[in-house]
């Protein structure tokens, strides 16, 4: 919001300079945006909170929070209305609200015999400076009295109204056929939701939002009602969403002026008009005021205060800081102060609410910093978040790369991974098409991003720890999963594949959720043959695999990518969280060499379960050390070789029984699998 | 082979050994358990009388020769290691190593800060009702504060439980504050929390702002929780975030949830006041709003206003990420970019 300093001096004589009342302002009351030095004056903008708008969204209210906050004098402007003796307004004009919780008060004068012209030079002036633009003397008297009172007022042509002698003017919902054209020509379409000043049959402005063409001040008019009105915030507030139109008006309304405001306002209105328009003042104010709203004290309690604020602020000072902020000391005791609030002041309703005037008043920099005492307890670890970290840290040292992503996806993207919307969380007013729907799975965009990437890396390896999200019947449902992308330039590393595998198993190693086992899948998000899921205990955590070229080409991504993605919920819960140590072995181990030739479509599962059988006692590990395929070989034959360690727990292994049980092995493997040793 | 032979070969061999494991080999080759002298001390035993005479004298003797030539070979390799100079400004080899994103060592070190303070990190969903995100918050429907945050809803979905506080639409929590009312909802005073995570914002997309960002939010609530216990943990989470020297300093601001609502700002951390143009040469650093907990909250999770009190503040962590490590742009966190986090 726009103030002009020229203006302000003019209340505050002993105002210090521009950049200095910023900071002064910045410290204790507002946050001053910008200072900008324009035609001779200095307009400072202003970040006015919502609640402060009843008491500070005019120059005079402004300048009393200055005179406060600077302990400098405030100068009233000092005026005077005539009134006519004999005509009276209420004799010109009925008011009437229809529904009292619509309306909070409006007063009204009627001013007869005005000149309407050019505004003078100094007025236009201070209203451009605050980014109002000048129409005529009437209208800029309105709008002048607005800056300077924050309470917005409204004239209407009194001849324009319906009716003859004596005119009406109601404040009333719209009907649901109704429309008005407003000032700026546009027309709207009104409803039950939008409170209306109308006549007695049309309506005349959308009350405290716009007016209307009907009733327009132009040059020939002569005869004006003003407008000096409290309307309901949230009625403006929402009728001006609804109608999409907002105004200097409607911004103060919707933000709850004080209904105190509005004659002073009208009466300065009123002035201004008799002054530049040569107005006739009728006699008296119509002031419609249903539920007028009673003297606001509230108790002050001083050792509160010092508990609050955590050390003791001087009495004189706090006594004296409400005095500069016209908070009236009603009553005052040892402990305690009666303050009368005034009305304007609709931000403060409750103890904090005074607190916070003293403190600002303070000086927030100045209190002391001091060390809160009480019990400190060991602050417990978060073991989700501990959880996540040790992932984070353990795939780093894998060589994976930790990235960062959106949450969103595209209606395309769903497509192209064949996902329904119906169980994706749509977003209602997305930013744009690419970022409609909430990520079902992470692989979406750990694609895109691998495809990215691959124009400046020949290979990379990243994973990617965020929510996932889904439609539930009771609430929709966010997951903490893990995916990881291993992808490269060279088409053909198939070794890529186990890499991933590797990295998965190695990963739940660490996290002690060893011995994951991998079930072949299909899916037609994978190439055939190259997804598996990911068991461990017989839960299924997850799942990994190679993406199908055709599903990677509609991400420009054309070079092998292998993903996997994991719930980290299921992975904790599997994890076990001790280590156990066991004995070290006491009797030598034993290695035999084993190389087999089998049909290349022969699983090395399918191999180690019928090692593994034959030898349930003494066999301790297989290691595969060596493959083979082509070269020599018969066609569609595999060479496998293998260490067999044999240990045990309770003696030293002999040859023999080595001997015996790697005949047994032996013999198996031929039976089963038409192995040929080599 | 005889003694003769082994006398010729063995002590050519060893002469001509260059490391431990060959000399070892041929330790193992005549003298191990079934080495060639051993073989043949071992048969001495079924040789007449005569011939044992002969030969064994001459074995052992030729044993301790062996003996003695391994250990002075051994002496030998030990002081006349062979080495070739090498060229000590070749590249190390590269071990393969991931980088963490600059946000999770900012993550990291800001819970490892508040956990010292005492603080337990508490987490909570992305998606949220407007009950939670506002209304408890004291931002109740059709206020002209809710324009404080621009809100991403999500499409019919409004909350289906009977219970008031699902009612309405959902949403994505647009700050972390929720937190505070699902945390207080289900314990006591005193505690002190902090939650990290994700919020999200309806804004254009620029160098300083993003659709999708990061806050942490800090409450602390107890009897006599004070204004000056407030700035003493504020000032001192700054001071370990980036150096002893940081100095804060609190400015009225407004916030529904808070009262008083302050504004904190650190002096800038690169120029240390001296102006610079991450502080816009005014040495200051906008960096999170705050105060004391507002009554209404307190009263929406049914705690007494008048026996507990409280602070709260809430940090955007990108913004912090930017100044601390040099960051000019928001929009490279979610880039997915490696060339920046490979930087990390």
């Amino acid at each position: 919001m726009k103030f002009s300093y020229n203006w302000l001096k003019e209340y505050l004589k002993d105002l210090p300079p521009a950049s200095k009342l910023a900071e002064v302002l910045i410290t204790k009351s507002f946050e001053v945006e910008k200072v900008e030095k324009i035609n001779g004056d200095t307009i400072l903008n202003i970040n006015l909170p919502p609640n402060r708008f009843s008491d500070s969204s005019g120059h005079l209210g402004l300048a009393k929070e200055i005179s406060a906050i600077l302990n400098i004098p405030l100068y009233l402007p000092s005026f005077k209305i005539k009134e006519e003796k004999k005509l009276k307004a209420s004799d010109f004009i009925k008011i009437k609200i229809q529904n009292k919780n619509d309306c909070l008060r409006y007063s009204s004068r009627v001013v007869f015999d005005v000149k309407v012209k050019p505004s003078p030079n100094w007025l236009k002036k201070r209203l451009e400076a605050c980014g109002v633009q000048s129409i005529n003397n009437i209208v800029d008297a309105t709008n002048y009295t607005m800056l300077l009172f924050g309470q917005p007022l409204h004239a209407f042509d009194y001849d324009k109204l319906t009716g003859n002698k004596i005119k009406a003017l109601i404040i009333r919902r719209a009907q649901n056929n109704e429309t008005i054209t407003t000032l700026d020509d546009k027309l709207v379409n009104l409803d039950e939701n939008v409170l209306i000043v109308s006549d007695l049959k049309y309506p005349l402005a959308i009350a405290g939002i716009k007016g209307g063409k009907i009733a327009e001040i132009d040059e020939n008019t002569q005869k004006i009602v003003l407008e000096s009105a409290n309307f309901y915030p949230t009625l403006i507030r929402r009728a001006s969403k609804k109608i999409k139109i907002t105004t200097d008006a409607s911004l103060r309304f919707e933000r709850h002026l004080s209904p105190a405001l509005t004659v002073n306002a009208l009466n300065y209105a009123a002035y201004l008009i008799q002054e530049l328009a040569n107005g006739k003042i009728l006699k008296d104010i119509i002031d419609i005021y249903p539920l007028k709203s009673s003297k606001k004290i509230l108790g002050f309690n001083f050792n509160q205060f010092n508990k609050f604020a955590g050390f003791v602020i001087n009495k004189k000072f706090i006594e004296n800081s409400f005095k500069k902020l016209n908070f009236k000391i009603v009553k005052k005791t040892n402990s305690d102060l009666f303050l009368e609030i005034p009305p304007e002041r609709i931000d403060i309703e409750r103890f904090e609410d005074l607190a916070e005037e003293i403190l600002r008043l303070y000086d927030y920099n100045t209190i002391p910093i001091i060390a809160p005492v009480g019990l400190i307890k060991p602050a417990p670890f978060n073991e989700n978040v501990v959880f996540r970290n040790k992932i984070k840290s353990i795939l780093i040292g894998l060589g994976v790369d930790e990235i960062y992503n959106y949450s969103f996806v595209s209606k395309k993207d769903l497509d192209n991974f064949n996902i329904s919307p119906k169980n994706v969380i749509e977003l209602e007013n997305p930013i744009s098409e690419d970022f409609a729907f909430l990520q079902p799975t992470l692989l979406i965009n750990l694609c895109k991003m691998s495809a990215n990437n691959l124009r400046f890396y020949n290979d990379i390896k990243i994973f990617h720890i965020s929510k996932t999200f889904q439609k539930a019947p009771i609430k929709p449902y966010e997951e903490w999963r893990l995916a990881i992308a291993l992808s490269c330039k060279d088409s053909r590393n198939d070794l890529m594949f186990f890499e991933l595998k590797g990295i998965i198993e190695q990963l739940t190693e660490q996290l002690n959720c060893a011995d994951v086992e991998f079930k072949e899948i299909k899916s037609e998000w994978f190439i055939k043959h190259r997804a598996a899921k990911i068991i461990k205990d017989e839960t299924e955590i997850g799942y990994f695999g190679q993406l199908t070229p055709k599903l990677s080409d509609l991400y420009n991504h054309n070079y092998p990518i292998i993903v996997a993605e994991l719930d980290i919920e299921k992975l904790y819960k599997l994890s076990k969280e001790e280590y156990e140590f066991l004995p070290l072995p006491k009797y030598p181990a034993v290695i035999r060499d084993l190389s087999i030739l089998v049909d290349i479509d022969v699983k090395m599962s399918d191999i180690l379960n019928i090692i593994y059988q034959s030898e349930p006692k003494i066999l301790f590990d297989i290691d595969l050390f060596d493959l083979y395929e082509n070269g020599n070989l018969p066609e569609n034959k595999k060479s496998m070789s293998f260490h067999l360690i044999f240990q045990s727990g309770n003696h030293t292994l002999t040859s023999e029984e080595v001997g015996k049980s790697l005949e047994k092995i032996i013999s198996n493997l031929k039976s089963k699998l038409k192995a040929e040793i080599r | 082979m005889s003694i003769e032979e082994i006398k010729q070969n063995v002590f050519k061999e060893i002469g001509n050994c260059k490391n431990f494991q060959e000399l070892e080999n041929i330790r193992v080759k005549y003298l191990g358990r079934k080495g060639k002298l051993t073989e043949i001390l071992k048969s001495l035993k079924d040789l007449p009388i005569e011939e044992r005479k002969k030969i064994g004298p001459n074995a052992n003797q030729l044993k301790n020769q062996i003996q003695v030539a391994l250990e002075e070979k051994k002496d030998f390799l030990i002081n006349n290691p062979e080495v070739k100079p090498l060229d000590f400004t070749l590249p190390g080899k590269k071990i393969p190593q991931g980088h963490l994103h600059p946000f999770t060592l900012l993550e990291k070190q800001i819970e490892e800060i508040f956990t010292n303070l005492g603080f337990e990190i508490i987490e909570s969903n992305e998606i949220e009702t407007e009950y939670y995100n506002f209304d408890a918050l004291n931002i109740p429907a059709d206020h002209p504060a809710r324009d404080m945050w621009d809100t991403f809803w999500l499409k019919n979905s409004s909350a289906k439980n009977d219970s008031l506080k699902n009612q309405g639409k959902y949403l994505l929590r647009t700050h972390t504050s929720p937190v505070q009312i699902h945390y207080m909802e289900t314990h006591q005073p005193p505690f002190r929390i902090v939650s990290p995570g994700k919020v999200y914002r309806y804004e254009a997309i620029d160098a300083s702002h993003d659709i999708q960002f990061h806050q942490l939010e800090c409450l602390m609530v107890d009897e006599n929780i004070s204004f000056t216990n407030f700035k003493f943990i504020v000032l001192s989470f700054f001071q370990q975030l980036f150096s002893k020297k940081t100095e804060v300093s609190f400015r009225p601001s407004y916030f529904p949830f808070v009262e008083p609502g302050v504004e904190i700002d650190i002096s800038c951390p690169r120029c240390h006041q001296k102006g610079c143009s991450l502080c816009k040469n005014t040495g200051w650093l906008e960096i999170a709003g705050a105060g004391m907990v507002h009554p209404k909250v307190f009263e929406w999770v049914n705690y007494n206003p008048k026996f507990v009190k409280g602070f709260a503040f809430g940090i955007g962590l990108e913004r912090i990420a930017m100044i601390k490590y040099n960051i000019p742009d928001i929009r490279l966190f979610n880039s997915g970019d490696l060339r920046f986090i490979k930087q990390f």
